[in-house]
Formats: C-alpha cells, sequence, structure tokens
C-alpha cells in the first residue's frame, strides 16, 4: 500500500542514459549481438532498456511504451533513399537496385518496441508513440495508467533519438523503470507529475531529453526525503512544464 | 466513478477509392478496385508497380491528405475549423521522402503530426505501432474519453507510403505483391484468397471524431455509433511475421471483448486486418476462429485500397462504423476463390445486409507483432 505524501505516486526503480554506442557495445555483447542491425536511435534505447530491464522483478511481464526511434533512419537507409527516390520515373532506374532489407527496417516507427518484446518475451501491454513533441511525456502518462490499474505492476519507458539520421550525428537512449506506488521499497524514489499552466514555446526535438534530465535531476535529489523538480515546457512538449515530486520510498 | 460512454460523431477519410466517405463507401459497395499502376514504378522498372493512391499529390500531401478527412469528420460532426478543445490522438505512419524540384524532401513524420496537431488543445499522442496505429490511436482516444481525461478527441491515422523507397523496401522485406505474381494491378491484393501474395501499398487517411454521448446531445450531432472496447497484444515473435496459429491475435481478440465485458456471441461481423501475405491471413483466420468461431462474418477492404499502414486502422474503423450505420457489409475484393485454410464465412462478390445493426469487430496486426482491435456498435441509450 502506499504511503507518505505521494498518494498516487509511483515508485522509480531504476534508469539509464546511453549516449556512446561503441562503449555501450563493449559493456554488453549480448545486446550488441541483438541491435546490431537496427538504427542509432533504436540500439542506444535498446542498450539503455536492457540495463534497466536487470532491475525488474518480472520483465516478460513489464508493460512497455516506448518513443523508438524518436527520428529514424541511419545513413546506410538515406544512401538507399536518395538513390532511390533520384530514380524515380525515370526510364529503368530501379533496374540496379537491391536494397537490403534490413535498412527497411530503419524506417520503421515501432521497431524498439518489437525488439524488446522478442527479447524479454513481453507479450501484453505495450504501446509505441512517434516522433513528435511532448510524445516521451505521452508514454510516461500512459505507463503509469497502466501499472496503476492495469494487471502489470511494473513498467519502464524506454526512448531513443538522434540529431542528424543522414549524417549520423549524436544519438542518445534512455529508460526508466517504474513499478506501482508502494511495491518497491528499494526503489531510487517515489514520484509524481503533474502539467503546469500552459505556457508555448518551441519544444526540443529530441524526444529523449527530457526523460534524460529528469533521470539526472533524480539522482541528484535522491538521498533527500522530499524534492521537487520544475520542467520547462521546452522539454516536455512546447506547451505545458512539468512538475516532478518525489519521496524517499 | 462511472466510465463515460463513447460515441462516434463524425468520419473522414481519403483512400485510392477517392475524397471522401460517400466515396469509400460506395466503391466498397460496388466491389470497385482503386488499386492501379503507379506509371513511375513501371518506368523505373520496379519489381512492384501497384499500390493504391490518391488523388492529392504535391510534397506536402502527408498533411494534405490528412487535413482533408480531418475536415470532413469534423464538418460532419458540426465542429467548425479552427482551435477545438478535444484530444488529439493521430498516427502520421512513417517518415515521408519526396523528390521535390529543389532535390529530396524528408519529412519526419513526427513534424507531420506537430502541423496537424496545432488546432487541438487537450492531449496530443501520436501512437506509432505500424500497422495497427489507427485502430490503436481510436482505441486510446476511446479509453481516454471513458476515463474522463477528455471530453472529445479527433482520432486516426495518415500515411503516405506510395514512394519508391517504401515500394522496394517492402519488396524486399517480401510483403508486397510483386509484378510477376500478381499481372492484375486492381487484383494485387487478395485477401485470404488461395492465390494471394502480398498486399499493395497505399496512401490514405481516415478520420473519427469522437465523444460521449452527452457531448453529441449538448451539439446537437448526430450518434453514428458506439465503442465498445479496444483490445491491444504483442505477438513476440517475430520482427516480419505473425505465428501461424494467430497467438498474438487471439489475445488481441479476447482482451477487445474482455475491455467491452461482453462475450464472444454479440460480433456479427469482423472488419478483418486481411493484407493478404500467405502467413499473415492464416494467423488472422485461426484467431477469428479461435475466439469469434466460423460463422462471424469476415470482410476486408485492402483488396479495394490497398495497405494505407498507419492509416489502414483507421481508415477500416470508418468502414466499419459506415456498416453498423446502413446494416450492409462490402465484400472483400480481390477474394475470389477462398484459402481453405483461411475458411471463414467470407462475405464474397456482393454486400451482404444485416436485419440489425450489426456489432463490428475491426482488428489491426502490425508488423513486428502489434496488434489492437476495437469493438463498435449501435448506441443504445
Amino acid at each position: 500500500m502506499t504511503t507518505g505524501l505521494l498518494v498516487n505516486g509511483l515508485d522509480l526503480v531504476a534508469g539509464a542514459v546511453v549516449r556512446d554506442l561503441v562503449q555501450a557495445r563493449h559493456s554488453a555483447l549480448d545486446v550488441w549481438r541483438e541491435v546490431r542491425r537496427y538504427d542509432p536511435p533504436a540500439q542506444a534505447a535498446l542498450y539503455a532498456a536492457h540495463q534497466v530491464l536487470k532491475h525488474a522483478r518480472d520483465p516478460a511481464h513489464t508493460a512497455l511504451a516506448t518513443v523508438a526511434p524518436g527520428r529514424a533512419g541511419s545513413p546506410e537507409m538515406f544512401q538507399w533513399v536518395r538513390r532511390i527516390e533520384a530514380g524515380w520515373g525515370r526510364e529503368r532506374a530501379g533496374d540496379a537496385i537491391r536494397m537490403n532489407p534490413v535498412h527497411t527496417l530503419h524506417a520503421v516507427d515501432n521497431l524498439a518496441l518489437s525488439a524488446l518484446s522478442l527479447a524479454i518475451g513481453a507479450r501484453g501491454f505495450g504501446v509505441g508513440l512517434g516522433g513528435a513533441p511532448g510524445q516521451a511525456w505521452s508514454a510516461l502518462d500512459l505507463l503509469a495508467q497502466r501499472i496503476r490499474q492495469g494487471p502489470e505492476v511494473e513498467g519502464l519507458v524506454f526512448a531513443g533519438d538522434q540529431a542528424d539520421a543522414e549524417a549520423g550525428g549524436a544519438v542518445c537512449g534512455v529508460a526508466l523503470l517504474f513499478a506501482r506506488g508502494g511495491t518497491r521499497p528499494d526503489a531510487v524514489a517515489r514520484v509524481s507529475w503533474d502539467r503546469s499552466q500552459p505556457e508555448v514555446t518551441e519544444p526540443d526535438r529530441d524526444v529523449t531529453v527530457g526523460l534524460a534530465t529528469l533521470w539526472q535531476k533524480v539522482q541528484h535529489h535522491s538521498r533527500a526525503p522530499r524534492w521537487g523538480i520544475l520542467l520547462p515546457p521546452t522539454l516536455v512538449d512546447g506547451r505545458t512544464g512539468l512538475l516532478v515530486r518525489g519521496e524517499l520510498p | 466513478m462511472r466510465p463515460h460512454r463513447v460515441v462516434v460523431t463524425g468520419l473522414g477519410a481519403v483512400s485510392a477509392l477517392g475524397v471522401g466517405v460517400d466515396a469509400l463507401w460506395s466503391g466498397l459497395l460496388a466491389g470497385q478496385s482503386g488499386l492501379r499502376r503507379v506509371p513511375e514504378a513501371v518506368a523505373m522498372g520496379l519489381p512492384v508497380t501497384s499500390g493504391g493512391p490518391v488523388p492529392i499529390t504535391g510534397a506536402d500531401r502527408d498533411v494534405q491528405l490528412a487535413q482533408a478527412a480531418l475536415a470532413e469528420a469534423r464538418r460532419q460532426a458540426g465542429l467548425p475549423p479552427g482551435p477545438l478543445n478535444a484530444g488529439f490522438f493521430w498516427s502520421c505512419a512513417l517518415d515521408t521522402f519526396q523528390v521535390g524540384p529543389e532535390g529530396l524532401v524528408h519529412r519526419a513524420a513526427g513534424q507531420c503530426f506537430h502541423v496537424l496537431a496545432q488546432d487541438y488543445l487537450q492531449q496530443h499522442r501520436m501512437f506509432a505501432v505500424a500497422c495497427a496505429s489507427g485502430t490503436r490511436s481510436i482505441g486510446e482516444a476511446f479509453q481516454a474519453i471513458r476515463r474522463g481525461e477528455c471530453p472529445m478527441a479527433i482520432a486516426g491515422g495518415s500515411a503516405v507510403m506510395l514512394t519508391p523507397f517504401y515500394l522496394i523496401g517492402f519488396a524486399a522485406l517480401r510483403a508486397v505483391a510483386l509484378d510477376e505474381d500478381a499481372p492484375d494491378p486492381a487484383r494485387a491484393c487478395r485477401p485470404f484468397d488461395a492465390e494471394r501474395c502480398g498486399f499493395a501499398l497505399a496512401d490514405g487517411a481516415g478520420a473519427l471524431v469522437l465523444e460521449t454521448p452527452g457531448s453529441a446531445r449538448r451539439r446537437g450531432a448526430t450518434i453514428l455509433a458506439e465503442v465498445l472496447g479496444l483490445g491491444t497484444s504483442m505477438d513476440a515473435y517475430d520482427l516480419n511475421r505473425p505465428p501461424e496459429d494467430g497467438a498474438g491475435a487471439e489475445a488481441c481478440l479476447r482482451d477487445c471483448l474482455r475491455d467491452a465485458g461482453l462475450n464472444a456471441s454479440v460480433v456479427d461481423v469482423v472488419n478483418a486486418h486481411g493484407t493478404g501475405t500467405r502467413v499473415g491471413d492464416l494467423a488472422e483466420a485461426a484467431a477469428i476462429r479461435a475466439v469469434l468461431g466460423p460463422e462471424v462474418a469476415v470482410h476486408g477492404v485492402k483488396g479495394a485500397i490497398g495497405h494505407a499502414m498507419a492509416a489502414a486502422g483507421a481508415l477500416e474503423a470508418v468502414v466499419a462504423v459506415q456498416t453498423v450505420r446502413t446494416r450492409q457489409v462490402p465484400p472483400t475484393v480481390g477474394l475470389v476463390r477462398p484459402d481453405e485454410r483461411c475458411a471463414l464465412n467470407h462475405v464474397v462478390g456482393r454486400p451482404r445486409t444485416w436485419p440489425h445493426a450489426p456489432r463490428v469487430v475491426s482488428a489491426s496486426y502490425g508488423m513486428g507483432g502489434q496488434n489492437a482491435s476495437i469493438l463498435l456498435g449501435k448506441y443504445r441509450p
């Protein structure tokens, strides 16, 4: 049973942020074998998810909510896109094209969700959200709804994004594991969140930045009995900020 | 708090059968196919040249065709253009790549969503669960209204899939019907047929206005149907194909009935996912037989309008609402000789008229094993 200030709070059990795919590969070769065919944001999200799922009591029955990839694609995929699209309608331009089907997957918006469900045998609640502003928080809201009321007691939100899919720019993956409030005394914190008053601004296009910032700040506050973190609209959806409150479980 | 009931008061559609719900519905009842050769694909010598184009062109057709469907749905619901105090639950499929005069135009699906969402003042939720996205968007909007999170929502999906990258990419995944296997473009997609060989990619958009019955009554809107349940599941089997026994689809249908608090005997019609792929149709048929029995009437629309991915479930929901309203079930275009292993009570050749407003399951089973189904019926106060 939940006690304390946050009667509707969730237990935040663990989190991970992955920004270096080479380092992630060396520290988790088994995961690398599974994800190496995917585009960088999906890989980053999956590395982060696997790190965090080690803390789940029953990974196969963990609810999953994801934005991965936020902005899809890879340099290899864009090479195909440029070559193929340039030939549209041109006589016999398709004759020599033998596309690697793996690179079709790099355009797929639910790749990381499906790959993770396959890896851990999760057949229950899973939802993928697209790479529009605020969708990481939509994922978190849907996940919270589910683990408060649904059959799943624990839920994982994970996301992956990149700055420039064609050039192969910076990439980030983030994963946070939550549990129904009061079920994990070993949690980092018990948290709840509220939307602030509307305040329109330009949102950050990287869907991972808000979740990664939250995890960083939670770690900073983790020994405090009670704390609050205000995430501005630019890190949420460009329309509302988010006030996240936490306490020791 | 008692959950709110949720009704449909507006429909919009853009499909290979034309712009508007009337074009879609009359074409389906007449057994027409909107699939045709795509001249640029023929010139290019692609192995796949059939598809379901829509009569909206231009580099921003991802936004345009969605806006056309949204405007139609809002018009029917009596909602004027402009900002609306409603949630926006939508799927924009995959990124679009098109060649314009200035070179390659790449638009991320999230950008398209961001443009479309600006008019809606409540939640913005963009669903990305492959071919199940449209159905999931509608189902999640239903859930949000039912929980009292918003009074009204616009839900559905749009997709631009008929571009050379996706034609070649999905051919490489062996999902689409190659010309050598389907020489007649109008019959490229043959759901549940013994000679089926894959689907035909299509562009499209489908939109629904959902609200509580009280909201509809206060506004004087006509109630078209009621949403009764949402089911979801994941296959956890393979990234590119479902298990032949249809276990994931079966779990999804059972979840939908459980959510609606109804048993299988109340379902009259299934608007099937019916992609016309060898394994996909087998799996779906097995799931329908296991959950709803062999007698439930089954039809699908992808033989007529192709597979518009994220828009597919939304267009199928529009068709399901029309079925509830008119009691007519359109035939499955492209289905001539049903595969014995897909034995079901198929609606073939001509529409079937129901003696009462039927309850209809509209189901979508997405690539990567993402499944969603919704149940619709007549609203009875």
